[in-house]
């Protein structure tokens, strides 16, 4: 098998009395998306800043491309790129002179701002003082400057909070095209339609512990119920929704008659949301 | 209303632990040092006097060399120099048996008296003057012709040609502001780091703490060292004694930039880096006092690192200096420059663990 992009073993990590990162165990493979997701004080931040070698955990160690990243930070950290939740730039610099900068941090000489900044779409203000930027072009320069050096791996906190439609749209493409290109993306979320579009797999954190860690549609299929909901029109106008369960074996037929001797409003499936599975697991929403 | 916005106003102040500390802190520290200043107003002329042979039956505290002068007397001409040069006296003077002589018989005689560095030219000619009358008062005998006393008057310590302007006392005050300004600059430059998160995206490339700070240190000594190597150039003090005025500008950006960690570490934002700062800014400019108002200086003033930048650039500057007459100071200021520098970056480096 091949060597995990990252692995984290056991990691484990205390503020005081409060254990926020509580024995965590997982593996992501190369090329990999992982969406990361647990509701406020779960422990993200906290397994985000342990991986990207801000925080030593107390216990447990993280191995980055095969390198421990407590040991090796400055080497790991040069083949990892990180987008912030918060806003981090410099803001009376250009976004120019902002990805120059990280690029001579990351030791590229040849480097050119120009093409990284038309992918984020900020290639007509370029110039401009970032000060003056609106939220979403600033949330777009983070991750070209997470993109400055080419990284193996990278971090994304809340990538789109709080972006338009427009603006999502873009990032979401870059990081699809990273993920192509071989990139592993950690991508942290509040955004359970994010997550699901984006991630190959998802981990739900809560409380400091990983309580399930698998792809969208495993999930959807161990948590959610299968069955569809058809809504057909009655003779008087009004409507009625009908539940039909998938696995009974005269489901075929069911559905078939129904579709021959009713005119039918709207098919959905009765598939769970990554937020219906994550409060069925936890007894809690992401957004608490 | 008012009154509902004003308590409001005191409460919000006053939970705000930052604020409520520097408040209390500024009370005391404020306090303190103005009790540390002498609260003595100096009726007397602390005055130093070395009487070669003096006859047994002479009391020199009998002799009224004048109203307002503190007499102490001194076994040698050596030890009342280094009395002076200590400042524990502002004049000092020397009889010789052969001058006693020649004022007891009414005869013209030379009176060596020396001052204290510092001493303003007006207080030396006052004292000149006293001293004349008062002895040809009590050694001439009564209704005799006043002896003519030539005065040999010396400054100790500081061979400073002729009385000093304020602007050439001033210079190494300047110098020190323009450093004490830097450090509130950089102390904020740093604080605007860590509180805008920009320092976090740093240090997540290949870039060390080490490096981070370095890079800091260099800043801030390069700036602090361009401001005061201008104005000392522009001035004419760097042309005096340009490598040890250099020596000593560099030496001085290497303690304030130690400061500046120090206060970048403790301060959370731009007001508390100038909270803070101001409070830095009053202690290092005190020895500067005893230089441009001479009377004012006191001994506690010496433990004051920045006195060894002030001394240093006062004696280079003001009274041709050499390397070799301030080695002391350019060798504390360089210990404990470099110790502020590594207590800083340590306290810092707690703030970025």
């Amino acid at each position: 098998m091949a060597q995990p992009a990252i692995s984290a073993q056991d990691l484990t990590y205390r503020y005081g009395d409060l254990v926020a990162v509580d024995h965590v165990s997982f593996d992501v493979a190369e090329g990999e998306v992982l969406g990361f997701l647990g509701p406020n004080g779960a422990g993200k931040s906290t397994s985000v800043k342990i991986l990207t070698g801000q925080l030593r955990p107390a216990e447990g160690k993280a191995l980055l491309l095969g390198q421990d990243i407590t040991r090796r930070t400055n080497a790991v950290q040069a083949h990892i790129g990180v987008s912030f939740e918060t806003t981090n730039l410099y803001e009376q610099m250009t976004a120019v002179e902002n990805l120059n900068l990280f690029a001579r941090l990351f030791g590229i000489h040849d480097f050119k701002a120009g093409p990284l900044l038309e992918k984020v779409g900020l290639g007509g203000r370029d110039k401009e003082r970032v000060a003056n930027y609106s939220k979403g072009m600033k949330q777009r320069l983070m991750l070209a400057r997470a993109l400055v050096n080419n990284p193996r791996i990278l971090f994304l906190d809340e990538p789109t909070d709080g972006l338009d439609p427009v603006s999502s749209q873009t990032v979401h493409a870059i990081i699809r095209e990273a993920a192509d290109k071989g990139t592993t993306v950690f991508l942290t979320t509040h955004d359970m339609v994010e997550a699901d579009k984006l991630s190959n797999r998802v981990a739900f954190i809560n409380r400091g512990q990983i309580v399930a860690l698998d792809t969208p549609a495993r999930l959807k299929r161990e948590y959610g119920k299968r069955a569809i909901l058809v809504e057909v029109e009655m003779a008087d106008g009004d409507t009625e929704v009908r539940e039909i369960t998938l696995d009974n074996g005269d489901t075929p037929q069911m559905l078939h008659d129904l579709f021959q001797s009713e005119r039918i409003v709207t098919v959905h499936s009765e598939e769970a949301t990554l937020e219906d599975i994550f409060v069925e697991i936890t007894g809690r929403g992401l957004h608490g | 209303m008012i009154a509902a916005l004003v308590q409001k106003d005191v409460k919000l102040f006053f939970r705000n632990q930052f604020f409520a500390l520097i408040t209390a802190m500024g009370l005391v520290f404020y306090l303190l040092i103005y009790f540390l200043l002498p609260a003595d107003v100096e009726e007397t002329l602390p005055f130093a006097v070395f009487v070669e042979d003096m006859p047994a039956d002479v009391a020199l505290a009998e002799v009224p060399l004048g109203d307002g002068l503190a007499v102490s007397t001194f076994d040698s001409e050596e030890s009342l120099i280094q009395a002076l040069q200590n400042g524990d006296y502002m004049a000092g003077l020397v009889l010789s048996a052969e001058t006693m002589a020649a004022i007891g018989q009414g005869e013209a005689a030379t009176l060596n008296v020396y001052y204290a560095p510092g001493t303003p030219s007006e207080m030396r000619g006052a004292v000149d003057s006293m001293l004349g009358s008062a002895l040809n008062a009590h050694m001439l005998p009564p209704d005799a012709a006043a002896a003519g006393i030539d005065r040999v008057t010396e400054v100790v310590g500081l061979n400073v040609d002729g009385p000093l302007s304020m602007r050439d006392r001033i210079l190494p005050t300047l110098v020190l502001m323009i450093l004490a300004i830097e450090v509130m600059g950089l102390a904020t430059l740093i604080v605007e780091e860590i509180e805008h998160g920009t320092a976090q995206a740093l240090l997540i490339t290949p870039l060390g703490t080490g490096q981070f700070f370095a890079s800091k240190a260099v800043m801030g000594m390069g700036l602090a060292f361009v401001q005061v190597f201008l104005i000392m150039l522009l001035s004419g003090g760097l042309l005096v004694a340009p490598l040890l005025v250099t020596l000593a500008l560099l030496l001085g950006c290497l303690l304030i930039t130690g400061f500046s960690f120090i206060i970048a570490a403790i301060a959370r934002d731009m007001m508390s880096v100038i909270a803070w700062g101001m409070m830095g800014l009053i202690i290092l400019v005190l020895p500067s006092l005893a230089i441009v108002f001479p009377t004012m200086g006191s001994g506690w003033m010496d433990y004051i690192p920045s006195h060894y930048l002030i001394d240093t650039l006062h004696r280079a500057i003001n009274a041709g200096a050499t390397l070799g007459d301030v080695t002391a100071n350019l060798l504390t200021l360089l210990v404990i420059g470099a110790g502020t520098l590594v207590l800083g970056s340590m306290v810092l480096r707690r703030r970025f663990a």
